[in-house]
C-alpha cells in the first residue's frame, strides 16, 4: 500500500514525461554523506551490525559502528538506513556494456567485433555508449562498474573499466585501457556446452586452423615483445603498441581457453613471452579439470555465469552453481560473472552459490572485492574501507536475493545516482493509462 | 537314386531354360558351357537350422539341383572335393543403398534456417505463387513412390566384389535418397548383364526419414516429415475415390500399388521406431524398420512394437581417451554406446525380435566379418546370426525360395569356407554367386602352412609357414636360433624364399610338390643349388602357438531408464508418503500452512492438516522445509527432436508430440529445479507452428507416458520479428503476418464447411462428387474452430497482440495465451477483456527490436489489471529456476509472494486447462509436489526433493549417489577402452619367440 501511495507521488511528477528516457547524470559530491544504521557488508567478509559509513570528496572517510559517530546535520547529508543492507558497488566483468545495445537483428547497434584476428589495438572505450538505456536498468540493482570488453578470437582488443553513470565516454572511464583480451583458439571440435566464455567464441576447430592460429600468435607476441625493447620505434605500430603494456605489467592479459589444454597453452604461452598478469576468463567446469596448475601459477579467475547449464552430460547437474565454492576453496582468486548484460542478474548469479558452498559474504566478495582485484581496480573499490572511492549502494533488504533485492540509494564516487531507468518509466507510464481509464 | 534320376531330368530342362535367359541374338562365335558342378564331402550349412555333415552339392546353370549325402553325379560335372570345408549359403543383404546406381553428389540432409536465408533457388521456390512446372507427380519432391531401381541397375563389379568378400550372395538395392524412393530389387552380386543379375525387382517399398536432395524446403524437420507420410497416405486414399479424369498423379499410383509389398523404413535413431510404428498403424501399414545400431536403448518399447528390423553392424570406434583431459571432452551417452554397441543384436535377439543383419553403415564393408564375430562373442547366438544373414532378410522381401539356403531349385549362391564363419581364424576360400566361382584362396593348391624340415646347401633349417593360406609368413631357425628377416611369398603353386645366414644370402625358388616345396636356388656368388622342405606338421600345430587369443568380452555396462546419464537402474514406484511438519504453500484459499502434513496416496493429494496418521505411507520430516505445488512450465523445448518446421509459413500439421524425447537430460535438470511438467512448444519461425504436447517430468518412461492425460489441444502461432526474419518467405512484414494466419483460418472455415456438406450427403449422392481432400495443414485449425483446441500465440509488441485477439474474434474466438508478451502491460486491459491469458518473461528485454520496450514489470502490471498471468522459461537452463523467476515478481511490482509463486504453479495450470488435476495442494489433485530446503522463491532454496504422481523423480540424496555411479561407469568404460587399444601380441608370446 505504501508502495501505492509513493508510486502516485512519482507518476504526478513524471507525468508529462512522454518517452523513457535515460536520468540525469549525477553531479559531483558536494556535501559529505553518513549513511547511519543498518548492516554494513564491507567485501572484506567482514558485517557492521548498525553500522555508519561517511564520504565526502568521493572517498570513504569513515566506516565503524553508528556508535561511534555522530550524525551532524551541518556537515553530512544524513540518510537513516536503518534495517537496511549497505554494499559495495557491484562489478560486473567480461560485458559488451555500452557496445551491444540490440544483439540481434538490428546489427547497427552492434560494436563489440572489429574484422580480423589481430586487433589487440582496438578500444572498447572508444565505442562505449553512455547513453544506452541498459546502464540505468542494470545500475538499479546494485551494479555500478563494469568492464567493457571487445568480442572475437585470438586478439580481439582493449577492455576498459566504466563506472556506469556518466555523461561521455571520458568521463565514464575508471581503469582506461587496463586489458588485453586473448581468445585461445579451440582444437577439437567436441566439448561441452554451456557457460563458457561467452564473450569470445573458439576460433574455427581442428588441429590445422589451431596449429595456424598459434603461430599467428607467437608471431605478434614475439614481434611485441622486441617492439616493446624499442624506445622510440621509427615506425609506430599501433598492434603492437597496445601489446606493451602487457610486459611491463601495466596491462592485464585476460585469456578466455575453451579447453583444458588450451588453459594449460594459454597460460604457459603467455607466461614465456613475460606477460605479467594474467586471468583465466569465463572459466567453467573444463578450468576446474587444471585446477592445480591454476593455483600452482596463481592465476585468478572469473568464471562464468553460474547460471548455466553443465558442460557435460555427466557432470554434476549443479556443477556451475558448485564452481564458485569449489574454487575458492581452493584458494584460487575467483570473480563471477553473469552472461547478458542488460539483464541486472550479477547479484542473484552471485546469491545462487549460497546454497551450494559460499556464504553470503564469500557470494558478495565474487562480485565486489574478487572482480576487483582481478580488474585491477581494488586501490580504488570493491570494499567499504576508509579511503577508497564512495562506490556504494543500500539495499532495503539482502542484495543477492531477488526478493528482497530493491536499491535505495547508489553512490559512485560520493554522487548519488538516478535510479530512475526505461523500466521504471515505462511501468509508470501505462499505471497512468490505466488509472485514466477507470 | 530315384532323386539322382529326377534330377538328371530337370538338369535337360534347365539347359534348355537357361538357353532363355538371354535373349540378345549371338555376336560372333557362341560359348556356351554346361557348367555343372559337383561339390563333395563338405559340411554343408543347408539353412540356419540345418547342417549336413560330409554332404554334397551339385549345382547346374547357376541352380542348385541337389543337396545331399553320396550323390551322384551326372557324367560331365566338374567335382570339387571339399572335404574339412564348411558350405553356407551366401548371405543376404536386405539393404544395400544405391549399389548399381549411380548417384549425385549428396547435398546436407538438413535445411538450417540460414539456408532459408540463403538459397537463392529455394528462395524463388517458396515465394513463387505458381512453382516451376513438373511432372504429373506428388506435390513434394521428396516423395518418388514411382522410382524403379530397375530402370537404372546395371551392375557395379568393384562394389559386388566387395559384398562377395564379406560372403554376401545377394543384396536388396534402392536408391537412397528422399523419403519415399520407390521400389528395390534384390540382385545378385554377380557379375554379368543386369537382366540375369537382377533376381527379383519390386522386393519392397523404401522410405526413409531423411530428405535427401529434395528441391522442396518442407519438410524441413523431423516432425515435419511425419505429417508428410500422414498426407501421402491421406491423399493416396482420397485419389482412390476421384472419378476419372480429374487428376492424374504419377506418384500416389505407384504409392498406392506399391503398399503390397514389404514397405521398407530407414530410421536414424531407435525413438523413431516407436514413432514410424505408430503412424504406420494409423494406415494399416506394418513398416520393417531400417535401424540404426541403438535399437539395444530403447528395447523394450521396440519389443512391444514388435517390428522387423534390419540391423547394421555400425559400431562406434573407440573414442580418444588417451589424454585424460581429452577423456573430458567424451560425453557418457558416447562412451555407453561404445560400451553396449557390440551387444545389440543379443538383446534384440534375446526380446525376440525378427531381424536381419546388413552391411550398411560401416565405414568400411571389410568391417563386416570381424563386427559380425564381435556380435556373436557379445552373446548373440550363431544360429540367430546366421538367420539374420540368410532366411531372415530373404523372408522380409519374399525371396526365401531364392536365396538364404542350400536347396534344390535356389540360385547357387555357395560361400565355402575353411571353417566355422564366426570363428576369427576362419578363412573364405570361395563365394560362388549364381554358379560362378569367385575365389579368394585358390582350393586347388595345396595349404602350405605347416612345418616343415628345410635342408639348403647342407645346412638344416626347421621351417614354420603360418598366417594366412595365401600369405603365410615363415619362421626359420637353425641351431635353435631364430633367422630375422627370412621372406615367404607364394604365387599360385610357385613359392619364394629368402635369408640370410652368416654372410651368405639365399635366394631360393620352387613349387609345392608332393611332400613339401622343392626347388633351386642361387646364392650370393652366383652359384647354384637344389633345396627341398619336407613336411613334417600341420598348420594347426603351427598356427596353435602364434594364434591370438579372441579378445576377452568386457561385462558391458547395464541399461538405464531412460538410456542417459542419470538414467535409473529401475524406474521409481510409486509409494504412500507423508510429508510431516512443512510450511505447505496451498495455492488455495488457506493460504500458506505453518506446520502442516501432507498426506500422499495412490499419486494423489489424500490430506491436508496437522498430525496426519501416516498408515502406510513413507515419512519425510519437512520440518523447516516448504511444500508447494510443482512447477509447471507453460514455454518450454526440452526434450524434442524437432523445434522448428521452418519450409513453410503454416505447418499446424506437425505434432509436437510425435518428437518427444524422453532421454533428454533436461528433464532430469527440470526436476532438480522443482519442475513437474511443461508445455512444450513448436517453434516461432512460422506464423502458424504446430501442435504443441504438454509433458509430465515423468523421467525414465517412455515418450508416451510423458504426456500429460487427457490434454487439451495448443496450437502455436507466432507472430513479429521470428516469423518474418527470412526474407525469401511470405510474410516479410507484420501486415502480411496478419493475411496469412486470416486466410489459414478462412480456407479452414471453407474446408470445415466442405466437410460437412459432404458428410450430409447420402452415398447415393457423392457418386460422380469429388470428395473432400483430407488437409492436415487445416484439420489442427478446425479443432480450433471447433473449441477442440486452443491458440496458444508468440507476441511481443501491442500492435501484434492486439491483431491476433481481433483476428480471433472475427472467426468467433478467443486467443488462449499470448506467449512472451514483452509489451502486454501496454494493452493489459484488452487482454482482460478478450479473456486471454499471459505467459511472459520476468525480466529478459533488448536482446532484439521487438523487446527493446520490454519490462520487468509486465507481469506485474497485467496481474494488476486482472490478466491471468503465469512466467515460463522458453529456455533449459532458466527453465530450473522458475522459483526465482518468479520472485523477481515480488521485486519488480511488488506482488505478495502468495501471487508470486502461483506464477509458476496454479496459473500456467489454469492457462492449460490443467487446474482441475494441477497446480495446488488440494485434496484430490496430483501430488506433484516440491519441498524445498527454503524459502521458495529465495535464491537460496534448493529442491530437496521433487515427486510426480507420488513419484519421487528428483532427490538430492539420491542424485549425488548416481552422479558417484556415473562416474565409476565412466571410469569403467575407459580403463576397457585403454585394455582393449593396447598392442595386439600379447607379453609372454614376445618372450616365447626370443
Amino acid at each position: 500500500m505504501k508502495n501505492k501511495i509513493l508510486l502516485s507521488v512519482i507518476i504526478s511528477a513524471f507525468i508529462t514525461q512522454a518517452t523513457a528516457q535515460s536520468p540525469v547524470v549525477a553531479p559531483p559530491q558536494k556535501k559529505a554523506v553518513m549513511l547511519i544504521g543498518g548492516t554494513i557488508h564491507t567485501g572484506t567478509g567482514e558485517v557492521i551490525e548498525n553500522g555508519a559509513v561517511t564520504f565526502s570528496d568521493g572517498r570513504i572517510t569513515f566506516v565503524g559502528k553508528a556508535s561511534d559517530t555522530k550524525p551532524v546535520e551541518q556537515v553530512y547529508e544524513v540518510i537513516n538506513t536503518d534495517g537496511k543492507h549497505i554494499y559495495p558497488g557491484l562489478i560486473f566483468p567480461n560485458t559488451s556494456l555500452g557496445l551491444v545495445e540490440i544483439r540481434s537483428g538490428v546489427d547497427v547497434t552492434v560494436d563489440n567485433r572489429e574484422t580480423g584476428d589481430l586487433n589487440p589495438n582496438v578500444r572498447a572505450i572508444a565505442a562505449y555508449n553512455t547513453d544506452s538505456h541498459v546502464m540505468p536498468v542494470i545500475r538499479s540493482n546494485g551494479i555500478l562498474l563494469a568492464q567493457i570488453v571487445p568480442q572475437g578470437t585470438l586478439l580481439p582488443g582493449t577492455s576498459s573499466v566504466v563506472q556506469l553513470d556518466a555523461w561521455n565516454w571520458e568521463d565514464a572511464g575508471y581503469a582506461v585501457d587496463n586489458g588485453i583480451q586473448l581468445g585461445w583458439p579451440r582444437k577439437s571440435a567436441a566439448g561441452g556446452r554451456g557457460g563458457g566464455a561467452m564473450f569470445m567464441q573458439a576460433a574455427p576447430s581442428g588441429t590445422d586452423a589451431y596449429n595456424r592460429n598459434v603461430e599467428l600468435l607467437e608471431k605478434i607476441f614475439t614481434d611485441a615483445v622486441a617492439y616493446s625493447a624499442i624506445e622510440k620505434p621509427a615506425d609506430v605500430n599501433l598492434r603492437l603498441e597496445a601489446m606493451k603494456g602487457l610486459f611491463d605489467g601495466s596491462k592485464i592479459l585476460f585469456v578466455s581457453a575453451p579447453e583444458a589444454k588450451g588453459i594449460i597453452s594459454a597460460v604457459t604461452f603467455a607466461k614465456r613471452y613475460g606477460v605479467r598478469r594474467i586471468v583465466l576468463v569465463g572459466a567453467n567446469e573444463t578450468a576446474w579439470a587444471v585446477k592445480d596448475f591454476l593455483k600452482e601459477n596463481d592465476i585468478p579467475v572469473i568464471l562464468a555465469n553460474p547460471l548455466s547449464l553443465p558442460a557435460y552430460d555427466y557432470s554434476d547437474i549443479k556443477m556451475p552453481f558448485k564452481l564458485p565454492s569449489m574454487f575458492m576453496k581452493e584458494g584460487i582468486l575467483t570473480g563471477l560473472t553473469y552472461s547478458s548484460q542488460a539483464y541486472g542478474n550479477l547479484p542473484f548469479a552471485a546469491g545462487q552459490t549460497v546454497a551450494y558452498g559460499l556464504t553470503r559474504e564469500e557470494a558478495l566478495q565474487t562480485i565486489t572485492l574478487n572482480n576487483a582485484r582481478i580488474l585491477g581496480i581494488d586501490d580504488r573499490t570493491g570494499t567499504i574501507e576508509k579511503g577508497k572511492d564512495a562506490n556504494i549502494v543500500v539495499s532495503t533488504g539482502d542484495i543477492l536475493d531477488m526478493k528482497t533485492n530493491n536499491i535505495e540509494y547508489a553512490f559512485i564516487t560520493g554522487r548519488s545516482i538516478d535510479l530512475d531507468n526505461k523500466h521504471k518509466q515505462l511501468y509508470r507510464r501505462f499505471q497512468e493509462k490505466y488509472r485514466e481509464t477507470e | 537314386m530315384q532323386e539322382t534320376i529326377y534330377l538328371s531330368l530337370l538338369l535337360i530342362l534347365s539347359v534348355t531354360l537357361s538357353a532363355q535367359t538371354d535373349n540378345a541374338p549371338v555376336v560372333g562365335v557362341s560359348d556356351k558351357r554346361t557348367e555343372v558342378y559337383g561339390f563333395k564331402n563338405a559340411r554343408v550349412v543347408v539353412d540356419y537350422q540345418t547342417t549336413l555333415e560330409k554332404a554334397d552339392i551339385l549345382i547346374s546353370e547357376g541352380r542348385i539341383t541337389a543337396v545331399g549325402q553320396s550323390l551322384t553325379f551326372p557324367k560331365g560335372t566338374i567335382i570339387i572335393d571339399l572335404t574339412g570345408k564348411t558350405v553356407y549359403p551366401s548371405f543376404v543383404d536386405a539393404y544395400t543403398g544405391n549399389f548399381g546406381i549411380r548417384t549425385q553428389t549428396a547435398t546436407p540432409d538438413a535445411v538450417s534456417s540460414a539456408a532459408l536465408q540463403n538459397i537463392p533457388q529455394a528462395a524463388r521456390a517458396l515465394l513463387s505463387s505458381s512453382p516451376e512446372p513438373r511432372p504429373a507427380d506428388y506435390w513434394n519432391d521428396g516423395i518418388n513412390a514411382s522410382y524403379d531401381i530397375s530402370s537404372e541397375f546395371i551392375p557395379d563389379t568393384r562394389t559386388a566384389g566387395e559384398y562377395r568378400q564379406i560372403g554376401f550372395g545377394a543384396v536388396v538395392t534402392f536408391k537412397s535418397d528422399g523419403i519415399a524412393r520407390g521400389t528395390s530389387a534384390l540382385v545378385s552380386t554377380g557379375e554379368g548383364k543386369a537382366n540375369n543379375v537382377i533376381l527379383k525387382n519390386k522386393t519392397s517399398a523404401n522410405f526413409s526419414m531423411t530428405r535427401g536432395r529434395s528441391a522442396d524446403m518442407y519438410p524441413s524437420a523431423q516432425f515435419g516429415i511425419y505429417a508428410l507420410l500422414r498426407q501421402l497416405n491421406y491423399d493416396a486414399q482420397w485419389y482412390k475415390s476421384l472419378p476419372a479424369g480429374y487428376m492424374h498423379d504419377d506418384g500416389i499410383e505407384a504409392y498406392n500399388a506399391n503398399l503390397s509389398l514389404p514397405q521398407i523404413m530407414e530410421v536414424t535413431s531407435k525413438l523413431q521406431v516407436m514413432r514410424l510404428d505408430r503412424i504406420g498403424r494409423e494406415f494399416g501399414i506394418r513398416y520393417i524398420v531400417k535401424g540404426a545400431g541403438d535399437e539395444y536403448q530403447a528395447l523394450n518399447e521396440i519389443a512391444k512394437t514388435g517390428c522387423s528390423l534390419i540391423i547394421p553392424l555400425n559400431f562406434p570406434e573407440a573414442p580418444d581417451v588417451k589424454d585424460p583431459y581429452d577423456a573430458v571432452n567424451v560425453a557418457f551417452a558416447t562412451l555407453k554406446h561404445y560400451d553396449m554397441a557390440p551387444s545389440n543384436l543379443s538383446k534384440l535377439s534375446s526380446a525376440g525380435l525378427t531381424f536381419a543383419i546388413t552391411t550398411s553403415d560401416l565405414r568400411r564393408k571389410s568391417d563386416f566379418l570381424a563386427n559380425l564375430r564381435k556380435a556373436v562373442r557379445y552373446g548373440l547366438s550363431e544360429k540367430e546370426a546366421l538367420k539374420a544373414l540368410t532366411y531372415t532378410p530373404a523372408a522380409m522381401i519374399g525371396a526365401s525360395g531364392l536365396v538364404g539356403a542350400i536347396r534344390r531349385d535356389m540360385v547357387a549362391n555357395l560361400l565355402i569356407t575353411s571353417g566355422n564363419i564366426f570363428n576369427d581364424d576362419c578363412v573364405i576360400h570361395e563365394n560362388w554367386v549364381q554358379g560362378v566361382p569367385y575365389r579368394f584362396t585358390d582350393l586347388r593348391i595345396r595349404d602350405v602352412r605347416g612345418t616343415y624340415t628345410l635342408n639348403a646347401d647342407t645346412a638344416v633349417f626347421k621351417m614354420t609357414l603360418s598366417g594366412t593360406f595365401d600369405k603365410p609368413s615363415i619362421r626359420l631357425v637353425h641351431d635353435s636360433t631364430e633367422i630375422r628377416g627370412a621372406t615367404f611369398s607364394l604365387e599360385k603353386d610357385l613359392a619364394s624364399i629368402t635369408f640370410e645366414r652368416g654372410r651368405s644370402r639365399y635366394r631360393l625358388s620352387g613349387y609345392i610338390s608332393e611332400n613339401g616345396l622343392e626347388g633351386r636356388g642361387q646364392l650370393e656368388d652366383g652359384s647354384w643349388m637344389s633345396w627341398r622342405a619336407v613336411r613334417t606338421g600341420d598348420a594347426a600345430q603351427a598356427d596353435s602357438r602364434q594364434k591370438k587369443p579372441a579378445p576377452p568380452v568386457p561385462e558391458p555396462g547395464k541399461l538405464t531408464y531412460p538410456f542417459s546419464a542419470y538414467g535409473w537402474d529401475e524406474v521409481p514406484e510409486q509409494h504412500d508418503v507423508l510429508f510431516k511438519n512443512a510450511t505447505v504453500w496451498t495455492n488455495e484459499k488457506e493460504g500458506n500452512l505453518e506446520n502442516t502434513d501432507v498426506l500422499v496416496q495412490k499419486g494423489k493429494i489424500a490430506g491436508i492438516g496437522k498430525n496426519l496418521a501416516a498408515g502406510k505411507a513413507r515419512i519425510i520430516d519437512a520440518t523447516g522445509m516448504h511444500l508447494t505445488p510443482g512447477i509447471i512450465d507453460e514455454h518450454s523445448h526440452i526434450a524434442i527432436d524437432a523445434t522448428n518446421e521452418s519450409g513453410q509459413a503454416i505447418t499446424s500439421e506437425v505434432r509436437i508430440s510425435d518428437v518427444i524425447n524422453p532421454e533428454n537430460i533436461s528433464i532430469y535438470r527440470q526436476l532438480a529445479g522443482g519442475v513437474t511438467a511443461a508445455h512444450l512448444l513448436h517453434g516461432s519461425a512460422n506464423p502458424v507452428g504446430g501442435q504443441s504436447a504438454i509433458i509430465k517430468h515423468r523421467w525414465g518412461r517412455t515418450a508416451g507416458e510423458l504426456l500429460v492425460e487427457n490434454q487439451a489441444g495448443f496450437l502455436k502461432h507466432a507472430l513479429g520479428e521470428n516469423v518474418k526474419r527470412s526474407t525469401s518467405r511470405y510474410p516479410n512484414t507484420r501486415m502480411g503476418t496478419e493475411q496469412i494466419i486470416r486466410d489459414a483460418y478462412q480456407r479452414a472455415v471453407d474446408y470445415n464447411n466442405q466437410w460437412k456438406q459432404w458428410n450430409a450427403l447420402k452415398p447415393a449422392e457423392r457418386t460422380g462428387k469429388i470428395p473432400p481432400r483430407r488437409d492436415l495443414e487445416l484439420d489442427p485449425i478446425v479443432d480450433v474452430l471447433e473449441g477442440r483446441s486452443f491458440i496458444t500465440c508468440h507476441t511481443y509488441v501491442q500492435s501484434e497482440g492486439t491483431m491476433i485477439m481481433n483476428l480471433a474474434k472475427d472467426f468467433g474466438l478467443r486467443v488462449n495465451t499470448l506467449i512472451h508478451f514483452n509489451e502486454g502491460y501496454k494493452i493489459a486491459d484488452q487482454i482482460k477483456r478478450n479473456g486471454t491469458a499471459a505467459s511472459v518473461f520476468s525480466d529478459w528485454w533488448n536482446y532484439k527490436y521487438e523487446v527493446y520496450e520490454g519490462i520487468a514489470y509486465n507481469a506485474a502490471t497485467l496481474l494488476e489489471q486482472g490478466v491471468l498471468t503465469c512466467l515460463h522459461s522458453d529456455d533449459a537452463e532458466m527453465g530450473r529456476r522458475l522459483n526465482q523467476e518468479a520472485g523477481k515478481i515480488v521485486k519488480y511490482g511488488g506482488i505478495s509472494e502468495t501471487e508470486a509463486l502461483k506464477l509458476v504453479t496454479l496459473n500456467p495450470a489454469k492457462i492449460l486447462h490443467l487446474d482441475d488435476r494441477m497446480g495446488s495442494i488440494k485434496t484430490g489433485k496430483d501430488a506433484d509436489l516440491v519441498l524445498w530446503t527454503d524459502h521458495p522463491l529465495s535464491i537460496y532454496a534448493r529442491a530437496s526433493k521433487t515427486m510426480v504422481d507420488g513419484i519421487i523423480y528428483y532427490d538430492e540424496e539420491t542424485d549425488a549417489k548416481m552422479k558417484d555411479q556415473i562416474d565409476r561407469e565412466r571410469n569403467r568404460i575407459i580403463a576397457n577402452i585403454l585394455k582393449e587399444s593396447q598392442p595386439a601380441a600379447s607379453p609372454t608370446l614376445n618372450t616365447a619367440r626370443r
